[in-house]
């Protein structure tokens, strides 16, 4: 009898324990959003930002993007990592292109001039002017229905100089989030 | 929402990027702020820009040797006196027998060169001898602008003079004048000759001029206006026809005929050293000139010659260039299109053939003037 | 071994307590781990990313034709010579201003003496300024419109006006180069060669 207890209680430990162990398996499962269809997926819009041409020293750029959520339950933006398909000069983190990142609680607006945008609400900087390349933390709550209104802004600094003609540079901006922590 | 302060990660890498960079900016806008930003740049050129060796103008030359034939007879030498080793003399008043700066005798110099050439190896040339056996005439001299009266140069002085001839017998003294660098001094020199003679009489001079070279060749200048203070007095006498309106008119050595004729005439030869290479663009002649006896009525006409060669013939015996009947001088300017090369140019001389109405009358001539436009590539 | 005995009959029903209390551990482990379990298996991850593509531009200036190099020789007061020159802005980006440096070497009083010696002027035809010569003159078809007034040969980083500046576009200019009528004949016999250098800075930083 004892050992029947003995052997049961073994059992279910076992069955427990070994459920604990597949769960890092289905966490990774779920960052695909493959396995775990009901968790919140972030999304960008556009995938395609508009391509910025003949750009000069002291030029800038502006760009919108919104992020969404896609699914039940939030999301925190926890990093913007800003990497480049295609390198070059225009990239080099002491003369090359500076970015800084804001958020507008409204979509941006863009009154006079193309691709200069405006924030008619409450505007927030999330990233304060730096090399383009890089890894920076945010922390930017985004809940069922609700859109981040983003604005990227890139510079080519004024100094920058002839070597930084003709430079043509793919940057990929990666959103990653998080679903908030429940304990 | 708040507005969410940067990541602390990210505030010590844009702090240590912030850091790099504000150097690296330092740096490069120190050494680089005019070339902030692109910049690129075109070039043109090189081309060469040069100037010609004489510029183009009209330089004036008189005449100093005149040979008269208005008689009909053989040729006079009405030469300038001062001009030439040829015994014809020009006689100072009575020195003193002590140097004295109230006695002198004074040349200016003609001005035909092109100006702003570099000249060397300048030369005075002074051709003098005491008056009489026995004497002794010693000299030293200064050099002038003429424009302004400005002492450019001293050679010798009372106690050591350039030169003494103790004889009658003419010699020449030449005198380097390092102070003439270049022809705008030369066309505007004064040379003022200050003397003593032992037996307080005149000097007897033969010749006066400055000889010289430039890159374009060699030259010489002569006396245009002679002053004469050997006394303490003044007397000016200028070279007849180098100066118009000047009181001083050359009077025909014979008399003219009533009609023109081969063998009465005046030659004027004329030295301008055009240089070598120079480009003659336009050439004319001033002759002016009048009748030596009031109510006469004097015509001329002109010929131009190299040497024996004919080169133009201005006017005719049937149609002269002009003619004078009043009491002052007639100015003429002829211009000498046969004129267009570098050697008639300085080998030119004129031939004037002239006749008086009244016949056995002589004619006054005030100024010869050969004007010749060249430059000099 | 009467303790044995004892023992025995603790040892029975410790044996008892003891295996009750291995059962309710393991099983107690057990559920904590599962617990446990849950908890770590409701964390999300999300990424998404964007690409964003980004090309500077170029800032070429070049004189696709020129008579600059051709010279004058030999010159005299009041002389004047016309020279053309086209200023291409080809490239992308646009410029904000030419400047124009001009040097000699060698060098002589025909570039030194700023009063007598050459100046220059520049002007701009609207079409192509039509050639004659050599010597080279040039009349416009078109409009004409003042680049640089009357200088001084030799100039550093001279300002020119009128220029269209225009990515793309192409100037066509003139200079002048006059020798003053009032050169004396100290500016005989020299000899000056000229180069010309046009410097041309970008535009302004603009939204792009």
């Amino acid at each position: 009898m004892a050992g029947k207890l003995v052997k049961s209680a073994v059992a279910v430990g076992c069955v427990a324990s070994f459920a604990v162990l597949l769960a890092p398996a289905d966490l990774a499962d779920a960052s695909a959003g493959r396995i775990q269809a009901e968790g919140p997926k972030l999304l960008v819009d556009p995938q395609n930002v508009l391509r910025a041409r003949a750009v000069a020293p002291g030029d800038r750029i502006e760009r919108t993007i919104v992020l969404r959520v896609r699914g039940r339950g939030e999301l925190r933006v926890v990093a913007l990592a800003v990497d480049a398909t295609q390198a070059s000069l225009l990239t080099d983190p002491r003369q090359g292109l500076r970015l800084s990142l804001e958020r507008c609680s409204r979509v941006w607006r863009s009154p006079t001039r193309a691709h200069s945008y405006r924030c008619r609400s409450t505007r927030t900087r999330l990233l304060a002017r730096g090399p383009v390349l890089g890894r920076r933390r945010l922390s930017l709550l985004l809940r069922p229905g609700e859109r981040a209104y983003l604005r990227l802004k890139l510079r080519l600094p004024a100094r920058a100089g002839n070597a930084l003609e003709h430079q043509t540079s793919t940057l990929v901006y990666q959103f990653t989030a998080a679903t908030p922590n429940e304990r | 929402m708040s507005r969410q302060p940067p990541d602390s990660l990210v505030s010590r890498r844009a702090l240590r990027w912030a850091v790099i960079a504000g150097v690296a900016a330092a740096s490069f806008t120190t050494v680089s702020l005019a070339f902030a930003g692109f910049n690129s740049a075109a070039s043109g050129g090189p081309g060469t820009y040069a100037s010609k060796r004489i510029f183009p103008g009209i330089r004036t030359s008189s005449a100093w040797t005149l040979r008269d034939a208005s008689g009909g007879g053989a040729e006079t030498n009405a030469d300038d006196t001062l001009s030439y080793t040829d015994a014809l003399l020009k006689t100072t008043g009575n020195w003193a027998t002590t140097f004295s700066s109230t006695r002198y005798v004074e040349f200016d110099f003609n001005s035909a060169r092109p100006g702003g050439v570099a000249v060397s190896s300048a030369t005075f040339a002074y051709r003098m001898a005491a008056n009489s056996a026995g004497d002794t005439a010693c000299f030293y001299f200064e050099v002038y602008r003429a424009s302004s009266s400005t002492l450019i140069g001293t050679h010798g002085s009372t106690g050591v003079p350039v030169a003494c001839n103790a004889t009658t017998t003419q010699t020449t003294y030449s005198t380097t004048l390092a102070e003439v660098t270049d022809t705008t001094i030369l066309n505007d020199l004064r040379v003022r000759v200050y003397a003593k003679e032992s037996g307080s009489r005149p000097m007897k001079q033969d010749l006066a001029s400055v000889t010289g070279s430039t890159a374009y060749g060699s030259f010489t200048t002569y006396e245009k206006i002679y002053r004469d203070q050997s006394t303490g007095t003044p007397a000016t006498t200028n070279w007849s026809v180098a100066t118009s309106g000047d009181s001083t008119a050359y009077v025909s050595a014979g008399n003219w005929a009533t009609t023109f004729a081969a063998a009465r005439y005046m030659k004027f030869t004329f030295d301008p050293h055009v240089p070598s290479g120079s480009v003659i663009t336009s050439a004319s002649v001033d002759f002016y000139y009048k009748n030596n006896t009031a109510g006469d009525t004097v015509c001329w006409y002109f010929e131009t010659y190299n040497g024996a060669t004919l080169l133009g013939t201005h006017g005719s015996s049937g149609s002269p260039v002009s003619c004078n009947s009043t009491a002052g001088f007639t100015t003429d300017n002829v211009t000498l299109a046969e004129l267009t090369s570098v050697t008639d140019a300085n080998n030119l001389t004129i031939k004037v053939y002239m006749k008086d109405s009244t016949g056995a009358r002589k004619s006054q001539t005030d100024l010869v003037q050969l004007n010749i436009n060249h430059y000099l590539d | 071994m009467g303790e044995v005995s004892g023992l025995a009959i603790d040892d029975n029903e410790s044996m008892r307590l003891s295996l009750h209390k291995v059962v309710v551990s393991i099983a107690i482990l057990g559920v904590a781990a599962a617990i446990a379990g849950l908890g770590t298996f409701a964390t999300f991850t999300s990424t998404t990313s964007a690409t964003h593509t980004i090309a500077s531009g170029t800032l070429t200036l070049t004189a696709p034709f020129s008579r600059l190099g051709t010279g004058a020789s030999p010159i005299a007061a009041g002389d004047t010579m016309q020279r053309a020159i086209d200023l291409s802005y080809s490239g992308s980006i646009s410029f904000s201003a030419v400047t124009l440096t001009t040097s000699a070497s060698p060098s002589s009083l025909l570039d030194t003496d700023t009063t007598d010696g050459l100046h220059i002027v520049i002007d701009k035809c609207s079409v192509a300024w039509t050639e004659s010569g050599p010597p080279y003159t040039y009349t416009c078809g078109g409009s004409t419109s003042s680049v640089l007034a009357s200088s001084a040969i030799i100039g550093s980083n001279v300002a020119l006006s009128n220029l269209t500046l225009t990515a793309g576009s192409l100037d066509h200019l003139r200079a002048t180069i006059t020798f003053p009528s009032t050169a004396g004949n100290t500016l005989q016999n020299q000899s000056s060669t000229l180069t010309y250098a046009f410097t041309g800075t970008q535009r302004a930083g603009q939204s792009q």
